[in-house]
């Protein structure tokens, strides 16, 4: 053996198993980065605190905990990795604690500011007794058993050069009775507001500058439900309503934008023997979650008015709508705590058992006895959980990897917060403080709709021209033909989606009913033109194949002409006038609607019966041979106008039952509609399904042709009857892989339809597609967020759908190619 | 009846049957061949009319209001014009309809349209040139003031005796006219002429209706280069634009067939060779750099990988079913959407290896080893390699009898080698990241070398399928004579084998080339972004910069075309670009099949 000989076997070898290596590395990749999806939520216990007694804690994170694999330290940072977050906590004797995140060694100790104006009446009878901490951290909210409030704000940190400092926000005085509860909450505009709730009254009031009282907005009596007051008040994220907490079960609220403000909702819950025994707001103050004495956790939303409700006489009001029902166990829920940057929330029960529960998806992530401490205050702050009991804390670190990409949130119906109805919705890059929206049926949904579209325009267009190619046109042809098709599948996407949205968008939306009648017009006259055909004198027809196609090629045009003549009056006649315009609205008759279903419809079955039915009948005997092309034509032509009185009389008692495809299914037409797409992807298409198809076509042996035609059958019956059944596996392969292709197509999507994915039915709505969605929104994702991870399993689960689809193709050609060989 | 005649009726019987129904199927291979003549001429036909310099319009509509521009899109009853640049720099469109105006359309000679890397385009009159006519009038009717004829009520004045006052420069001529304009109360006066020396301002009022309207500014000095040009539309400021600092200035309407023959030529000549320029974005030098470069990076990656693989594939014994299963799934991995490629790009190659090149082992997760234990793993990953090689030597001496036993064991010793080695490696203690110090991610993010590599990936797949089935077609007897004839295997492979089958590979290469100039999902997600300053190559150390982001023409037309906010005034760029890109891919694909027939010439003759 020579030494080069050995040299190109191992490079052989190395090369080649790299190279399928790498192959694989894709699915290894794909799936590997999915995993961190199937880890399980945990909760280790980080350190405790067994004597100190809090009131109230608070987290400063000061570089944001991303929950992530991948955590991309900041270049600013030289001590990447380490957290530099803490907390503080405040002591019952007026002292505020620093202590570190990490470790809960105290870092820096403060007295709180006492209250100015309550400073020369008796302070030091003045309990605290409502508290509330920002999101932040860095904002509290105190009250106290006087009726006085105060606001603090938080500056520096014990990490940096300048320590902690209080500073105090506004004070204010109310009416003698004692705080029961209070919330605060920060605008985006960087202001705050401040909510306070004694057993009867409700005070709205704004911090203004540092020395200065706090401004009071509003104050409201309300209907006192409890001697002892509200469990729990929230001001909603718009700042002018207040949701107000009963323990009996009853929820208000409260609307500080009407004059006088006034109570416009109130609920109670479902089962009025259980109590409620706590409250907090859900992160983003849209949304307030109870729990109650049987161990259930609700979750009551403020329901945006929505103005297209018709039944609401009056002025639409806001409404509170019951979103979320969790049963956790039997026993009451003594204590919750809420995500201050997620929806989740912990929640303890009597018996000492926590429960980690994602609140979009109402799923329970995650349950364990915590016997340390038994909590009645608890704090969640990115991964840190503190837990306050009477005389002690805990701190315990909470590992709870993607809680919304569950199957429940990724594949059900979910009731987001401001929503009518539950709904499949994606959304995932809003602001912080709103719900994500993380369903991926939308983008399925999508993905599929535009590759059916697609292939209800590519499939009969590209496997009957493969079908001509093959069977009927001479071989010196087919090869000019194949070529002129295969160079339109090398088209670059990109290209053809420009010219789709920038050229035809608009001949679309202008002469959209002239192209959907040529749609119905065209087999028509195709059928019409080679009845004349035959009338021609045969010396003409044996001429030249070139000069059919080319009467084919002109049949196109001139019905196009002739759709163009009939769309005007059709418009006037059916649709109002205008068919985008009669889209949009709800006037003018519903007939057009069920004619735009019904028409396409029948015409397909009756093309399939046509194409499909015996064509053993052969001469009308008769002396003068043409004389028969008039009667077959006014056959012809009875049988179209039946089909066409049909389906008139069908959508007209469609019409007459009251039912109009514009209820529900149509909602008007936007320029960048999935039947452009369609039209945009079948293009793509046509190409691909023509190949494939040719090829399983040519690939049945020419002897089985021909002795079909020395039998006496004609080209037709040849092709239906010999070539078609032998060549079906193949152009399922075709098809399959073809679907495949549709489905993955990315460019297209983003330059016809751009991004709006919908579920909607109707072919003149926009969608977006998963490759869509991941082609514009994943350079934008952070890696390692929720959304990033979501993207990655739908790039999974395209992956998987088109892989096994191209396989399954692929076998069927296998397959088809070995019967063929067989043969 | 005669027998012939019975047979015609017997075939238009049956053709009256079969014709209609074959015209269906035929109807639908026209519509196809309407779509690809359809499609190719619509590119063709932008692309090419891209750049040719249309005339300006100058229309006086109904009200009054001028307007001028370039005619963009043509309908039955109105015509978009590109009436350039607001003060912003944003551009503006017009629909005008067909009646709107009173006056034919005209046609000025001055008019001049322009691309400004500040203001973006400006259309306008050039003033230089109407002075000049003003100038020549002047030659003619003595000092009388000189009329120049405008459409519509407007007329432009120059009073002739003014004209060569030199007075003192001003400055920053636009506030200096806007200044004097209204300090001299000009606007109520039709026939005011406000020259400013060499730096002439020329101001024409239109006050017909009693409202005055400025639509003519400018300033010219032909001596120091500088032109001012002049927007017509009311509501547009005046602008003075320095001539050196001029991107582009045309007068369409002055130019000959020869003129305007050598200003396409121009345009395109600046499209292949500029780099793009401010908001008048039409050089594709980058774009076309990147494209080049990326395509050259991924050829020199997959075919050697591909053809390797199709050699290795051949090698495989046929009729085992895990060879078939690797032939499915190279088959099914080419169907794979793009995009996913380019997920895995982002995803391994971003953010993993480029991470780790970045900052070492700790930047993408992994826990480097202590350095005790790396150096006693790393001896003993040596010892057992050093085994291995040892007892695969014994083995092929024959000192240690070769069954499967031993074999398993070398395959297996050497495989664990090759993973601890590599482990070793990528967990070493002692590498920290090559771009630790740099603010911003290097290697980290998408680049022309991740982007290369993906496109690599992606099209391995095709560049195997087509490589193996020319392999394939090549006649066992042929490298069976080889052998026979003594020759070795890298001898056979070499003479014998690929150069047979080159023209299959080659058909994969040109595809997998098509393939990779046409994509732009996968790109979009690795690297290639819509403007960059800098080229990835230069000709400082190491001249080819593999972590730089750079520019790809089909990504240009989508990021141009949907991205910018303009994609009216890029439409010219756009057509050229899609002319440019498609003629390229199917110069590719018909080379393509120029081999795939010439692969099938051989075989026939060698079967004959």
């Amino acid at each position: 053996m020579r030494c080069s000989d050995v040299l190109a076997t191992a490079l052989i070898r190395i090369g080649g198993r790299l190279a399928l290596a790498s192959l694989v590395s894709v699915i290894v990749v794909l799936v590997g980065r999915s995993l961190p999806l199937l880890s399980q939520a945990n909760l280790t216990v980080d350190y405790h605190l067994p004597a100190v007694r809090y009131q109230i804690v608070g987290v400063v994170q000061e570089s944001p905990v991303a929950r992530s694999l991948l955590t991309k330290p900041s270049a600013e940072d030289p001590n990447e990795g380490t957290e530099s977050g803490w907390w503080w906590g405040l002591t019952h004797d007026g002292r505020l604690e620093v202590r570190d995140l990490a470790n809960g060694t105290v870092l820096d100790s403060l007295d709180l500011p006492d209250p100015q104006n309550a400073g020369d009446s008796d302070t030091d009878s003045a309990e605290l007794t409502a508290t509330c901490v920002t999101p932040s951290g860095r904002a509290i909210g105190l009250g106290y058993s006087d009726g006085s409030l105060q606001v603090l704000h938080l500056v520096g940190s014990p990490h940096a050069a300048s320590s902690v400092q209080m500073q105090s926000s506004g004070e204010l005085a109310t009416s003698g009775d004692a705080i029961r509860c209070i919330d605060l909450l920060e605008l985006p505009s960087g202001e705050s507001q401040f909510l306070a709730a004694s057993k009867e009254r409700l005070w709205l009031c704004q911090p203004r500058s540092s020395d200065s009282p706090l401004e009071l907005r509003h104050e409201f009596a309300m209907r006192q439900r409890t001697p002892v007051g509200p469990l729990a008040v929230m001001l909603a994220a718009s700042g002018g309503q207040a949701m107000v907490a009963w323990e009996q079960g009853f929820i208000d609220l409260v609307d500080f934008t009407l004059s006088p403000p006034q109570s416009v909702a109130s609920q109670s819950s479902l089962l009025l023997q259980s109590a409620f025994t706590a409250a907090q707001p859900v992160h983003g103050h849209h949304s307030l979650l109870c729990g109650t004495s049987d161990g259930e956790l609700l979750v009551w939303s403020i329901l945006s008015p929505d103005a297209t409700l018709e039944n609401l006489a009056t002025a639409p009001r806001l409404r509170l709508r019951l979103t979320h029902r969790l049963q956790l166990g039997e026993q009451a829920i003594r204590a919750l705590a809420v995500a201050h940057d997620d929806r989740l929330a912990v929640a303890w029960d009597a018996g000492q058992t926590a429960s980690l529960v994602q609140l979009t998806t109402d799923q329970l992530l995650l349950e364990r006895p915590i016997a340390q401490v038994v909590p009645n205050r608890a704090l969640l702050s990115g991964e840190h959980l503190l837990m306050l009991g009477e005389q002690q804390a805990l701190s315990g670190i909470l590992h709870a990897p993607y809680p919304q990409l569950s199957t429940r949130g990724l594949f059900a119906k979910i009731w987001y917060e401001g929503d009518e109805l539950p709904s499949f919705d994606w959304q995932p890059s809003v602001k912080p403080q709103s719900e994500a929206r993380v369903s991926l049926v939308p983008l399925i949904f999508g993905a599929l709709k535009a590759a059916v579209l697609a292939m209800l325009f590519s499939l009969p267009v590209g496997g009957l021209a493969a079908v001509y190619t093959s069977e009927f046109l001479p071989s010196h042809m087919r090869y000019r033909i194949k070529p002129t098709l295969e160079l339109m599948a090398s088209l670059p996407s990109v290209v053809i989606g420009y010219m789709a949205a920038t050229i035809a968008a608009p001949f679309l939306e202008t002469n959209l009913l002239a192209l959907l009648l040529t749609i119905v017009l065209s087999p028509l006259a195709l059928i019409l033109a080679g009845k004349l055909w035959c009338g021609l004198p045969t010396k003409w027809r044996a001429a030249d194949v070139s000069w059919k196609l080319y009467c084919m090629l002109a049949c196109f045009p001139m019905t196009y002409l002739l759709a163009g003549v009939l769309a005007g009056p059709l418009q006037a006649q059916l649709y109002n006038g205008d068919f985008v315009v009669w889209l949009g609205t709800s006037n003018g008759s519903a007939v057009g609607g069920w004619l735009l279903v019904c028409l396409p419809c029948a015409l397909t079955i009756a093309g399939v019966v046509y194409l499909g039915r015996q064509s053993d009948r052969t001469a009308r005997s008769g002396t003068r041979p043409r004389a028969a092309i008039l009667p077959s034509l006014l056959q012809s032509s009875l049988r179209v106008l039946l089909i066409l009185g049909a389906c008139y009389a069908v959508s007209s008692l469609l019409a007459q039952l009251g039912l109009d495809l514009r209820d529900g299914w149509l909602h008007g037409y936007q320029a960048q509609n999935s039947l452009l797409l369609g039209f945009a992807l079948g293009f793509c298409l046509i190409p691909v399904i023509f190949t494939l198809t040719h090829d399983a076509l040519q690939a049945v042996p020419q002897g089985l042709r021909e002795a079909s035609f020395a039998c006496g059958a004609t080209r037709l019956q040849t092709t239906i009857r010999v070539v078609l059944p032998l060549a079906t596996s193949g152009i399922l392969g075709a098809t399959l892989i073809s679907f495949s292709r549709a489905v993955g197509e990315t460019m297209l999507v983003l330059t016809v339809v751009g991004n709006s994915p919908l579920m909607s039915w109707s072919p003149f709505d926009g969608l977006q597609s998963l490759a869509g969605a991941l082609g514009s929104e994943l350079p934008n994702a952070a890696p390692g967020s929720s959304h990033f991870q979501a993207l990655l399993l739908g790039a999974l689960a395209l992956f998987a759908f088109t892989f096994v689809l191209n396989a399954i193709g692929d076998w069927a050609r296998i397959r088809f190619r070995r019967r063929i060989q067989e043969i | 009846m005669s027998e012939p005649q019975a047979t015609e009726t017997a075939v238009l019987g049956r053709s009256l049957v079969d014709e209609p129904r074959s015209w269906l199927t035929g109807g639908m291979l026209a519509l196809s061949l309407w779509m690809v003549i359809g499609i190719l001429s619509l590119i063709g036909y932008h692309g090419l009319t891209a750049f040719w310099p249309r005339p300006l319009h100058l229309r006086v509509l109904a009200d009054g209001t001028l307007v001028m521009g370039e005619p963009v899109r043509a309908r039955l009853r109105a015509t978009l014009y590109d009436v350039g640049g607001d003060a912003t720099g944003e551009r503006k469109y017009l629909w005008v309809d067909r009646d709107a105006s009173l006056e034919p359309i005209s046609t000025p000679e001055a008019a001049v349209i322009v691309d400004d890397p500040v203001q973006g385009r400006v259309i306008g009159l050039d003033v230089a040139e109407l002075l000049k006519d003003a100038a020549d009038q002047r030659a003619v009717g003595g000092d009388e003031a000189v009329r120049l004829a405008l459409p519509g009520q407007a007329r432009l004045i120059a009073q002739s005796s003014t004209l060569p006052d030199a007075s003192a420069g001003i400055e920053g001529l636009p506030e200096a006219f806007s200044q004097s304009l209204f300090a001299q109360g000009l606007m109520a006066d039709v026939s005011s002429t406000l020259v400013l020396g060499q730096r002439s301002l020329l101001f024409v009022a239109s006050s017909s209706d009693g409202v005055p309207r400025v639509f003519i500014v400018g300033s010219v000095s032909a001596l120091e280069g500088q032109t001012g040009v002049v927007s017509v539309l009311q509501e547009m400021p005046t602008l003075a634009i320095p001539r050196r600092t001029l991107y582009r200035m045309q007068a369409p309407n002055r130019l000959g067939w020869p003129d305007k023959v050598h200003a396409y030529a121009k345009r395109w000549n600046e499209f292949l060779t500029e780099m793009p320029r401010g908001r008048a974005a039409n050089g594709m030098l980058p774009a076309i750099v990147g494209t080049v470069l990326m395509t050259g990076l991924m050829l020199i990656v997959v075919v050697p990988l591909g053809v390797l693989a199709a050699l290795y594939l051949r090698e495989a014994p046929p009729a085992q079913w895990s060879t078939s299963l690797i032939r499915s799934f190279v088959q099914s991995m080419a169907g794979v959407p793009s995009i996913l490629f380019g997920v895995v790009g982002l995803v391994f190659f971003c953010h993993w290896v480029g991470g780790y090149i970045d900052g070492g082992p700790g930047r993408v997760g992994l826990v480097a080893w202590q350095p005790t234990g790396w150096l006693v793993a790393s001896g003993l990953t040596c010892c057992l390699g050093v085994c291995s090689l040892v007892f695969a030597a014994l083995c092929s001496c024959g000192r240690v009898p070769s069954n499967r036993w031993s074999n398993w064991f070398i395959k297996g010793t050497s495989l664990l080698c090759l993973c601890l080695a590599i482990d070793l490696i990528v967990r070493s203690p002692y590498f920290h990241g090559f771009y630790t110090t740099q603010p911003n991610a290097t290697y980290g993010q998408g680049g022309i070398l991740w982007s290369a590599l993906t496109l690599a990936l992606l099209t391995l797949p095709t560049v195997i399928v087509h490589s193996e089935e020319a392999l394939s077609s090549v006649p066992r007897s042929l490298s069976d004579g080889s052998f026979a004839c003594g020759a070795g295997k890298w001898q056979t492979l070499h003479r014998v084998i690929l150069p047979f089958a080159a023209p299959g590979i080659w058909t994969g290469i040109v595809l997998a080339m098509a393939r990779g100039v046409g994509l732009v999902a996968p790109l979009m997600l690795v690297g290639v972004v819509a403007a960059t300053d800098q080229l990835p190559v230069d000709t400082t150390f190491p001249y080819l910069h593999g972590h730089r982001q750079t520019m790809h023409l089909s990504h240009q037309i989508y990021s141009l075309g949907f991205e910018s906010g303009n994609p009216k005034g890029m439409r010219p760029t756009l057509a050229a670009g899609s002319l440019l890109l498609v003629a390229v891919i199917a110069s590719l694909n018909l080379t393509a099949n120029y081999f795939r027939n010439s692969l099938r010439k051989r075989i026939d003759d060698r079967l004959l």
